[in-house]
């Protein structure tokens, strides 16, 4: 009895959270971000990563997995690319991403939100400077990339 | 009342059996034929209609041997031409090609060959390593690479198209077409392999094709290219 009790209050809060997070998770603002930013992302990344974000064999990554989506290392990937070695869940990519520069500042916050909105566990939205300190980290750690 | 809809499905499947018989609707089930028939006359008329045939090419595969036109003989064969560090649309025909790998890899009467118009880069390593890594193996599917013009040449005969530009991303524009053969070498559909529905209907085109008798329309013959291999 009780067991089962506690399994319908589970499932209610589950439903609440759930719904909640279905009417608060993307509020006015952010829908928009996230939707400018499905559209950049159908025509900056899916190519490689596919549409559904699961990448191409041990060739190009899936955007499913956490390690790849903390904040920094999405946005330095999104405008200075990324090559070389990348284990992620065991696997090794050995692969090129080019660097984007014709993206701007607001358009990578975009795509970063479709990301986080489409792939991520739980969904974030970044505002512009937060997008735009991130940058200036990834500018500094990849000097050589600054053009 | 409710059961008109389905008496009327019933009726008009009917209708559409009776009216099957037309050598129209026979042909209808087979894939069209691509390029221009070549006639073959004598002095009394026409003698004979002949199809034009992929050419013959010689080119070195992922798996260290060589591939030739023979090794596709009574296979159909599907060809894209694309290079591995292509930025643009190549993951995509690649994805799209795994997709149909691996519906028909263990059909031995069919065979995928994927050209690199970037050979100078793409060596049979290059080749193998990026077989290895897609999950695409032989002798269901075949990397190709050799001489630069004869692949050109092909890419123009699947009905595809290559070029160097260094203006292009990665330094080369071309197709994503992906081209569908019969067992005779005859191209019978070209899609858009970027397209996961053109794809759709490429994968339903080669049930059809298998399906097909192997001499089933007019006689193929190569048609050569002007290149010494
Ligand atoms: C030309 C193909 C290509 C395109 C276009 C592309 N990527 Fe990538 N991406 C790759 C490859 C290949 C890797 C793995 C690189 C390696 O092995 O070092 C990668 C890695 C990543 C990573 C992991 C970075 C890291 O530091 O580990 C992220 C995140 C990512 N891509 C996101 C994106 C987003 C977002 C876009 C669109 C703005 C995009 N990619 C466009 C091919 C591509």
């Amino acid at each position: 009895m009780r067991s089962k009790s506690n399994l319908l209050l589970l499932l209610g809060a589950f439903f609440i959270l759930g719904f909640g997070a279905l009417v608060l998770g993307i509020p006015k603002g952010e829908g928009a971000t996230v939707k400018r930013g499905e559209k950049l992302y159908m025509e900056q990344c899916m190519n490689c990563h596919g549409k559904d974000g699961k990448g191409l064999g041990k060739l190009i990554p899936g955007l499913h997995h956490a390690e790849l989506l903390q904040k920094e290392r999405l946005i330095c990937a999104i405008r200075y690319g990324k090559s070389g070695p990348l284990e992620v869940d065991g696997q090794v990519y050995n692969g090129q991403m080019p660097p984007n520069f014709a993206l701007d500042d607001g358009e990578i916050r975009d795509i970063v939100n479709f990301v986080y909105a489409q792939f991520a566990e739980i969904p974030i939205s970044l505002d512009l400077p937060e997008v735009q300190d991130k940058l200036r980290n990834c500018a500094q750690a990849n000097p050589r990339l600054q053009w | 009342m409710n059961l008109s809809p389905l008496l009327m499905a019933v009726l008009l499947l009917i209708w559409s059996c009776g009216n099957g018989n037309s050598k129209a609707q026979k042909e209808a089930g087979h894939l069209p034929f691509f390029g221009e028939p070549m006639l073959i006359q004598n002095d009394r008329g026409i003698a004979d209609t002949l199809w034009p045939a992929l050419p013959p090419f010689t080119l070195a595969s992922h798996t260290g041997d060589s591939l030739t036109q023979l090794d596709l003989v009574g296979k159909i064969r599907v060809a894209d031409f694309f290079f591995t560090s292509c930025p643009t649309i190549c993951p995509m025909m690649s994805a799209q090609m795994l997709r149909i790998h691996e519906r028909f890899g263990s059909n031995k009467e069919v065979v995928l060959i994927s050209h690199s118009i970037d050979p100078e880069h793409d060596s049979v390593s290059v080749l193998a390593d990026y077989a290895e890594k897609l999950g695409a193996s032989a002798p269901g599917w075949f990397f190709l690479t050799g001489n630069m013009d004869l692949i050109f040449s092909l890419a123009d005969a699947y009905g595809s198209f290559a070029e160097k530009d260094p203006n292009a991303p990665g330094g080369f524009a071309h197709s994503g077409a992906l081209t569908l053969a019969d067992r005779q070498g005859r191209i019978r559909g070209v899609y858009d392999g970027t397209n996961p529905e053109e794809v759709d209907r490429l994968i339903l085109d080669m049930e059809r094709l298998l399906a097909e008798a192997p001499d089933y329309g007019p006689e193929a013959v190569p048609v050569g290219l002007d290149y010494a291999q």
